[in-house]
């Protein structure tokens, strides 16, 4: 059976820099899968990959029996991968509304209501703060906003990135509940996470990448027993 | 000063700076979201002047559909050579900027080609003014500051509430980000790069209306359009509206205290101190 999503040896180059090198990875539908990885790694690169906005220089990517590696950004979003980048890059000088609007970009308007309605679900605070700038956002709420707009997209599948950087403990679990929550509602999640500890916990599947390859992969709940990954990754 | 005098020289300064409103708006427009110095905008104002005397003065083609089709002409105009001839080059940014120079030449030796170097008058549509207070306005020149405040309403909310606006909005933002919601940038830029010369040639339209249409009509009002746009920020709207106005009140006032000349020099001289000083300008983002 094909997987849901599935990376096959995949290269990506930054003029001649080899970046990511022939990585292949799958996921499931439905499921949790976490990159983790030192600063440079390549995990964002993986992402940006999936979502199009780089283009590998070789292998192939498959969704749902499509290969989509050629494909523009444009039209990936539009089958259902959502991309929710590194550092949040909301859109600062507009409004929440207006985020949450771009996010639904590709959307029917008649899908936008309950979208919406889907959305303040998950991240209640936003609609307090419709009509607020959203570069006057705290940290926190900027990141809701950031996945908020993701979801926006009615995808499939989420990739975060680093959705925890720079929060406070207490948003990382309000974070890391609502990941959680979304995958309940059958949206298959790639997580990049410097937090390791997190990432475990919402993850059934870890890949970890050193200078471009994937060195150690495998089920969380092996890995968490790892004496590599626990002393580099785990902190324990 | 007298009163009237002082009460005529605002009317005439607000009405040209509508005037150079649109044609900065075109060109804020233009650098925020495609970051190009556009060179070009100049002979797209000249260009709306032409169009409209050739649509109506040679033509007799009905005034208000002479500058329906023209602004439509020179945003395709805009269209085109945004598609062919500033996509291929995008990313080398002074390479786009020395296109628009070419471009510039092409069309202002062009239009002399084709209409002859000398000042064509476009026949007075609305003959007559209105007086108040001792202070006259022309139909005409009323009519230039009705269009444009028409535009600039029909502008913000062009791009705050339709989706090709909000795209614009996302790419000037952060494009990567906006291609990944499927916004796409080359739809965008195309977009605004029309819209910007449909802008030019209102304004051009406009003010060949009221005094004459040239080749080199363009330039002057172009290279102000650049100072308005340092004025109140480089791809700022709310800056070039408070721009426009700004510098069409200092023409106005300086041109009948001390003449046209130093009116002409002291925009520049203003856009020296704010580049120097305030080099955001009244409304940029930092
Ligand atoms: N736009 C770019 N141009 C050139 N090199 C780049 C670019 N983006 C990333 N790189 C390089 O590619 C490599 C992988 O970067 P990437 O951002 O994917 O790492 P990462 O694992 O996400 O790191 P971090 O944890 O710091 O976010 C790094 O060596 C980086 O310097
Ligand atoms: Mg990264």
């Amino acid at each position: 059976m094909n997987p849901f999503l599935e990376l096959m040896n995949i290269t990506v180059k930054y003029g001649m820099a080899e970046a990511v090198r022939g990585i292949s990875l799958a996921l499931e539908e439905q499921k949790i899968i976490t990159l983790i990885g030192a600063n440079g790694a390549g995990k964002s690169t993986i992402l940006k990959t999936i979502s199009g906005v780089k283009k590998p220089t070789m292998g192939e990517i498959w969704f749902r029996g499509e290969r989509i590696d050629k494909l523009p950004p444009e039209k990936i979003v539009a089958r259902g991968i959502a991309h929710v980048p590194e550092r949040r890059r909301i859109f600062p000088y507009m409004s929440v509304y207006d985020n949450l609007k771009a996010g639904a970009y590709l959307r029917k308007d008649s899908e936008i209501g309950s979208d919406l309605s889907n959305v303040f679900h998950h991240f209640g605070i936003l609609k307090q703060r419709l009509g607020q700038m959203a570069g006057t956002l705290s940290g926190g709420e900027q990141q809701m906003l950031a996945m908020a707009r993701g979801l926006m997209a009615g995808p499939s599948l989420m990739l975060l990135d680093e959705p925890s950087l720079g929060l406070a403990p207490l948003v990382v679990m309000e974070v890391t509940n609502i990941i959680s929550e979304i995958n309940k509602q059958g949206v298959g999640i790639i997580l990049v996470e410097q937090n390791a500890v997190l990432a475990f916990r919402l993850a059934q599947k870890a890949y970890v990448l050193e200078t471009g390859s994937i060195v150690l992969e495998g089920n969380t709940t092996e890995l968490i027993n790892d004496q590599r990954v626990k002393e580099k990754y785990l902190g324990i | 000063m007298e009163i009237t005098f002082f009460l005529q020289t605002l009317i005439n300064g607000i009405q040209i700076g509508f005037l150079y409103v649109l044609m900065a708006l075109g060109l804020t427009l233009i650098f925020g979201i495609m970051h190009v110095i556009n060179f070009t905008h100049g002979q797209m104002y000249m260009l709306g002047g032409f169009f409209l005397w050739w649509l109506f003065e040679i033509h007799h083609v009905n005034y208000v559909l002479a500058i329906l089709l023209t602004v439509i002409i020179v945003a395709a105009i805009g269209f085109i050579v945004e598609r062919f001839l500033l996509r291929p080059i995008r990313d080398q940014e002074l390479f786009v900027m020395c296109m628009t120079i070419a471009l510039g030449q092409f069309f202002e030796f062009g239009a002399r080609t084709v209409w002859g170097p000398l000042d064509k008058a476009i026949p007075t549509v609305m003959p007559g003014l209105i007086k108040f207070a001792g202070v006259t306005i022309t139909n005409e020149r009323l009519m230039a500051v009705v269009v444009g405040i028409a535009l600039v309403i029909g502008l913000y909310l062009f791009i705050h509430r339709t989706k090709a606006g909000l795209a614009m909005r996302a790419v000037e933002q952060d494009p990567e980000v906006a291609t990944t919601y499927g916004m796409g940038i080359d739809r965008t830029h195309s977009l605004v790069f029309a819209l910007g010369s449909l802008l030019a040639a209102t304004s051009g339209a406009l003010m060949g209306t009221i005094i004459v249409v040239n080749p080199v009509m363009g330039t002057a009002p172009m290279l102000k359009s650049f100072m308005i746009i340092i004025l109140g920020g480089m791809g700022s709207i709310p800056g070039a509206i408070a721009g426009g106005l700004i510098v069409g009140l200092m023409d106005s006032f300086f041109s009948s205290l001390f003449g046209i000349d130093i009116a002409y020099i002291f925009v520049f001289v203003v856009a020296f101190m704010f580049i120097i000083f305030k080099p955001r300008g009244l409304f940029g983002r930092g």
